[in-house]
């Protein structure tokens, strides 16, 4: 067993090192040939604001030194490979918008924003997910069930920006206007202020889980274990209690990865709209600029938090339901 | 002769008896409510795409810079954009814009997967060992921000977008169509005809193909409001289709940035994105339903 369990996540955690690598060798061509460099965005700009020439020789000068000093100038494999190297030991690098500041200081700055608006979403889910599922679980095709089927099919089909935009318009504007509708300016944000970006960030996994849940219920209560239960004669809040929900709420620790999931990759949206300055809101501005370390990078983090995620999930599962066999 | 003339009557009289495999399906479809609300609403929209021209009162690019920012009234019902253009047309052209985004990409999406996924599945060995690997690549990893990254590269039309969102999303479609194929290529009609001496061609399109029908038309109708979702979600983060070309996400997009001063561009183009979305998924569960891929819901 415990040798199984090495062996399994040696051969896990290779396969999530070759999925990264791909990953970053993918995007970093992409990138590469993608029409519009950085340098081309900044000379944009210089001949918006002001009146010089940017065709002039400067600009190639400056090009040159520029790739030059992110050694754009070498082969593509050459810079994937150095990209790669110093990734595992987490240097990034300088991003192109901020040659002084590292971007590893940038993920250490922002990412504890995004895990926050995460955790806080998919713990809030948790909490009301289950006990909506369970109570729609044992009470199978009455109201109830109704009303929380229906709502989890509009939170799983409708995205994160659509929720965003209702929210906002219901409580910090049109109907309501009780709460802000983003913007972290201090280090640590108010409650005020996290409620709706994790509010909308929640809603898609309640759904889910609450959805999943019931499945799990409505099937455990159909199986003959209960029958038998009952028919022993113990009370319906026993039967509930000690034999229906363990066996039903086991499951829904895999549930919970692909929502965790989810909320890393809907955080991109949820932190634009609401100007929170985390991972996701890092990815686009970076790509708006054309600043393909950045791009990269974040992409690399939001990845690795997915594949974490579900790796987790495997080992939880296996822990609580002994049957389950660990296979990578 | 006279075996022949025994035998025809009694054909011709079980012939109305049998119901076809149509008729089966829509006596089964049409138990649930909500697939039923659902079909006609996709019917709808699918009308709505084709007929775009002719229902919009104004073409999608009709600016009228005397008339921007216009309140809903009688003359525009949805009000007007930042160039006075019509709300409402820009809407209904965003429909088309949809269809063509969703239909496209997950049938390219189909495409790649069915190739990679049959042979895969018809080959075994190396080759089926690596190319699930891959697929299992692309499963770990968010597809969605791959789509963003392929997005921007290839540019930001209609056709590039199909493109990027196909090529990060067929990953399911191959795992589907592997394991269908896997299924039945040991049943006994399969090794029949190859017995027979069928090319696996043959094989692949007469028997494997329309057996697995079904649970490629309840993928599609999932893979197409998918679709709708990721391109809007693309014009949201700045690198989806543009304007003046109308979609579902550049009308979102422009109702977040004006969400202030104008409510009435961001509530209906979310109401009915969100509504079109629905639609697909309660037309998906009735098929899935009737289909019964993954069993009772």
């Amino acid at each position: 067993m415990r040798v199984n369990f090495i062996f399994f996540l040696l051969k896990r955690l290779a396969m999530m090192a070759v999925s990264l690598v791909v990953i970053i060798a993918i995007s970093y061509t992409l990138l590469a040939k993608a029409p519009g460099n950085f340098m081309d965005v900044q000379r944009a700009v210089a001949a918006m604001t002001t009146l010089s020439n940017s065709n002039s020789e400067t600009f190639k000068i400056q090009k040159a030194l520029f790739d030059e000093r992110y050694g754009l100038d070498k082969p593509l494999y050459m810079q994937i490979w150095t990209y790669t190297k110093n990734a595992v030991t987490f240097d990034f690098g300088p991003s192109f918008q901020s040659p002084s500041i590292l971007i590893q200081d940038m993920v250490r700055e922002r990412l504890p924003r995004t895990l926050l608006i995460v955790f806080l979403g998919i713990g809030l889910a948790l909490i009301v997910g289950i006990p909506l599922g369970v109570i729609a679980g044992f009470r199978r095709n009455t109201w109830v069930d109704y009303i929380v089927t229906g709502f989890s099919m509009v939170g799983q089909v409708v995205p994160v920006y659509v929720l965003a935009i209702v929210l906002i318009l219901v409580f910090s504007g049109q109907v309501w206007k009780i709460l802000p509708n983003g913007g972290w300016d201090t280090p640590l944000p108010t409650i005020k202020q996290l409620i709706l970006p994790v509010l909308t960030l929640a809603l898609g996994p309640i759904a889910g889980i609450a959805r999943f849940t019931r499945n799990q219920v409505a099937e455990t209560m159909s199986q003959e274990f209960i029958r038998t239960a009952r028919s022993k004669g113990i009370s319906e809040r026993l039967v509930i209690m000690r034999h229906a929900l363990r066996n039903s709420l086991i499951p829904v620790v895999t549930t919970t990865a692909p929502q965790i999931a989810y909320a890393l990759v809907g955080s991109v949206w949820i932190e634009n709209i609401f100007r929170i300055p985390g991972i996701g809101q890092l990815f686009a501005t970076a790509l708006g600029a054309r600043d393909y370390p950045l791009v990269i990078t974040s992409t690399v983090i939001l990845a690795l938090g997915v594949m974490l995620a579900n790796l987790l999930a495997d080992i939880l599962y296996s822990i609580l339901d002994p049957r389950i066999k660990l296979e990578a | 002769m006279a075996v022949n003339q025994l035998s025809q009557p009694q054909t011709q009289e079980e012939l109305p008896v049998a119901e076809s495999l149509l008729k089966v399906f829509w006596r089964r479809y049409r138990r649930n409510t909500m697939a039923l609300v659902g079909l006609v609403l996709v019917i709808l929209f699918v009308i709505i795409a084709i007929f775009a021209p002719l229902i919009a009162p104004y073409h999608y690019n009709d600016q009228n810079l005397a008339a921007t920012w216009q309140l809903p009234s009688s003359e525009h019902w949805f009000g007007t954009d930042d160039v006075g253009r019509d709300q409402l047309s820009r809407i209904i052209y965003a429909v088309r814009t949809a269809a063509i985004v969703g239909i496209g990409t997950s049938i390219l999406s189909l495409i790649i997967g069915a190739a990679i996924g049959s042979v895969s599945g018809m080959r075994g060995g190396l080759v089926d060992t690596f190319l699930m690997r891959l697929v299992e690549i692309f499963n770990s990893f968010p597809s969605t921000l791959l789509a963003i990254i392929l997005a921007t590269t290839l540019g930001q039309k209609v056709t590039t977008i199909v493109i990027a969102l196909a090529i990060t999303n067929w990953a399911g479609y191959a795992r589907l169509i592997r394991g269908q194929v896997l299924s039945l290529k040991n049943q006994e009609y399969v090794q029949a005809a190859r017995t027979l001496g069928a090319s696996e061609w043959h094989i692949i399109t007469k028997y494997v193909l329309p057996n697995i029908l079904g649970p490629i038309a309840v993928a599609l109708s999932f893979g197409i409001p998918y679709a709708m979702v990721a391109e809007a979600g693309l014009s949201v983060i700045g690198v989806g289709i543009r304007p003046p070309e109308p979609s579902w996400g550049n009308l979102i997009n422009l109702g977040i940035n004006k969400m202030r001063g104008f409510p009435h561009l961001a509530v209906w183009p979310t109401l009915l994105f969100s509504l079109t979305l629905l639609a697909f998924t309660w037309f998906g569960d009735g098929l899935q339903e009737i289909f019964n891929t993954k069993g009772e819901r």
